[in-house]
This record gives structure tokens, sequence and C-alpha cells, in this order.
């Protein structure tokens, strides 16, 4: 009896000792590009502490979210999603502390703020890929499947909102934002708004029928997806952008038309991210 | 996979600690931004240059530097020019930039002279620098 529950129990931890490493991969699989990237490195010193702690704050959610629908681990409750969201997160920072050890960019000669703002910069696209890693590479179970059937338009909000996170926080940091939006005349902004609000519906329009989504041709007419996909989803990715400018201070020195032209510029990828998030963060199909 | 037989999955000890650990990461971090956040005050960064040594090579004398930012603020393309005096007269002139120091942090770099840096008095100090 003793001895059954004692090999069931050692099953449980090996089982969870696989999907560690398979969350430490995927942390890697996405943090890398934000790990090899000059800008990132710097800014978790410079940043503003108390944006940095809004920025740390800010995911738990995210990932308790997508932990919910997608998962880590097959999660019933929330206080099951709390702890893989922090598991996530656990693993996003090791993973992030060693890679960037490593490569030599943090260690003893660098200040205690620098090495923490550079591992936490790097932990937020880490946890992402650590959460993620159970929905791309791993099996999903069946209770999971089921829920994110039923993620309903909610679910399908914060899915688009992690989508668009995912994509622009790579880029938001970059100075090649600032000199798009400054070859950009009043005309081509316009042209991007809408050329950003169209992809994002034609991909929302053919993955939502593709997949398993609730969104049915004869359901819903275009103009209702349009309304109630597309269009929430544009202006979550607008947010997005906007947040995400905002936190690594892009937008402080900015008159209000150059800071909007920037989030329009970033509100690009981060649609474009949103509108792929069935695909990057909830691609069960 | 670990699934128990009717539903419900057996949670490990060990994800708990992991999951814990995690929560802990997330406090103590939180902990020390909040601290860095209150205690935090704008002011002018305070660039220090110590010679560290200086080493002939048949390049010149590589003169290594560490500059050190005490001040509370972060600067950015820090220009350290070196000048190498010999009496009243500017013997040699050197400068370097150093991306970035942030806060509390220093940085070594280097310059290279001609002449020997004991034959003369040799000045080292940071001349500008951009917030990043």
């Amino acid at each position: 009896m003793t001895s059954r529950s004692a090999a069931g129990g050692r099953d449980v931890e090996s089982g969870f000792l696989v999907s560690l490493g398979r969350a430490a991969g995927g942390a890697i699989v996405f943090a890398l590009p934000v790990l090899m990237t000059m800008e990132m490195w710097s800014l978790g010193a410079s940043m503003d502490r108390t944006r940095l702690a809004l920025l740390l704050v800010g995911i738990v959610p995210l990932l308790v979210g997508l932990s919910h629908y997608i998962g880590f681990e097959e999660t019933e409750t929330w206080v099951d999603d709390l702890r893989d969201a922090f598991v996530a997160i656990a693993v996003g920072f090791v993973t992030s502390a060693a890679v960037l050890s490593l490569f030599g960019l943090i260690g003893p000669h660098l200040s205690f703020d620098e090495v923490l703002g550079a591992i936490v910069i790097q932990t937020v696209p880490a946890s992402f890929g650590a959460v993620i890693a159970q929905g791309q590479l791993g099996q999903s179970d069946a209770a999971d499947d089921r829920r994110n059937k039923q993620a309903g338009y909610g679910g399908s909000l914060l899915f688009v909102a992690s989508g668009a996170v995912f994509l622009s926080f790579n880029i938001a940091p970059t100075e090649e934002i600032d000199f798009i939006s400054a070859s950009m005349t009043p005309w081509h902004a316009i042209a991007l708004v809408i050329v950003s609000a169209a992809a994002m519906h034609a991909i929302v329009y053919s993955v939502g029928f593709e997949g398993q989504s609730a969104m049915r041709p004869e359901d819903y007419p275009f103009r209702s997806v349009f309304l109630r996909n597309s269009l929430p989803g544009y202006a979550i990715a607008l947010l997005v952008s906007a947040a995400m400018l905002w936190i690594f201070g892009r937008l402080d020195d900015l008159g209000a038309s150059a800071a909007l032209r920037l989030v329009i510029v970033l509100g690009f990828p981060a649609a474009i991210g949103a509108a792929f998030a069935r695909l990057i963060v909830g691609g069960q199909s | 996979m670990a699934q128990a037989k009717a539903g419900r999955r057996e949670v490990g000890r060990l994800e708990w600690i992991v999951g814990a650990i995690g929560a802990l990461i997330v406090v103590a971090t939180l902990g020390v931004l909040i601290h860095e956040a209150l205690t935090y005050h704008e002011g002018a960064p305070a660039l220090v240059v110590r010679v560290l040594d200086v080493t002939p090579t048949d390049g010149g004398f590589v003169v290594r530097f560490r500059t050190e930012n005490k001040g509370p603020s972060t600067a950015a393309e820090v220009v350290v020019s070196a000048t190498l005096k010999d009496g009243d007269r500017v013997a040699e002139h050197a400068e370097t930039t150093l991306d970035y120091i942030a806060r509390k942090s220093s940085r070594e770099a280097g310059v290279i002279l001609r002449r020997d840096p004991a034959s003369g008095t040799l000045e080292l100090a940071a001349t500008s620098y951009r917030k990043p």
C-alpha cells in the first residue's frame, strides 16, 4: 500500500520534471530573440522601477489566463492556474538568468540593479514560452481541449491580448519603430491603421473558421465578426502597444501626435500577434 | 503522464515547491523594485574615472581604467578623455566612448598612448554623457 503510493508519487514527480524540462525549452525558444537583443539588456537597468514592477505584476493575470485555457499542466481550479503561472515564472526567471550568465551579460561585475532588471525583462517572454510550451510542444489533454473550445468571448480577448503582448514586447524597445514612424506621412499612418485592422480580420476570419471556435459563417455574418472580434481585437492591440511603449518609457518625451503614430506603428505587429494568438498561443488545431 | 484515473490530477510536492519558488521570486523582486522606486530620486550621474594599470605594448601604452557611476541615474555614451600633460603643454590626447553605465555600476575601458604616461601627468575624466 505504502510502496504503491510512493511509486505513484514518484511517477507524479517525474512527470512534473518532464513538463519542467519542456517548459524550460519553451522559455528558451520564446525568449531567445529578446535574450540576444542589445536594447533589452540595458533596459532592465535604466527602466523606471515602478513600471518594471508593473510589468511583472501585469504578466501574472495573463499567465493565469493562459494556463487556464491551454495549460502547462492539466488544471481544474484557479489555485492550480495560479500555481502554474508561478511555476512558469520560476522557470522563466531561472532560464533567463542561466542564459544571460552563459552569455557573460550578467555577473558580479554588474550592479545588483542591472542584473535584476535584465532578468526580469527576460522573464516576461520566457514565462510566456514556459506556459505555451505545453500548448504547442506537448500533448494537450482532453480537459484543456474542451476548455479551449469553450474559451468564449472573454477567453478569446485574453488570447488576443497575450498575442499582442508577445509580438510587440520584442519590438517596443527598438530604435527602428522611431525611424519608421518618423518616415511616415499622416496618409501612411491612416493606411497602416486600415491594413492592420483588415489583416487582423482576415486572420481571425480564416483561423476562426478553420479552428474549433464557436464562430461559423452561418451563425455570424461578416459584419458581426468584424464588430465583435476584429475591431475590439485591434483596439486591444493598440492598448497593449501603448502600454508596452509607456512601460519602456518610449512615450515620455513625445508629443501627442508623435506618440499616437508610434502606437499605430507598434500596433501593426501587435495586431498581427493578436490575430495569430490562436495559432501562437492557443494553437490546438 | 501522471494523471489520476478519475478526472482530478495528482499534484506532486515538487510542483507546489516550484510554484512557491515562483511566487517567492515575484514577491521578492517586487519588494526590491518598490524599495528602489521609493528611494529613487532624480539626479545627475556622478562619473568617476580611476586608472587600473598601464601596460607598455608594441602598439603603445595601454591605460586601462574603470569609470564608476556613483549617481542615481544612468548615463549613456559617456565620453572619457585622457590628457597627458608635460608641464603646461598637452603632450597627447585620447578619447573613448562608453556605451552605457547604469547607476551604481562601473565599466572598464582603455586608451592607448604613444608616450609613457609616467613621463608627465595623466588626466582622465568623463566629459560628456547622454540620457539613455
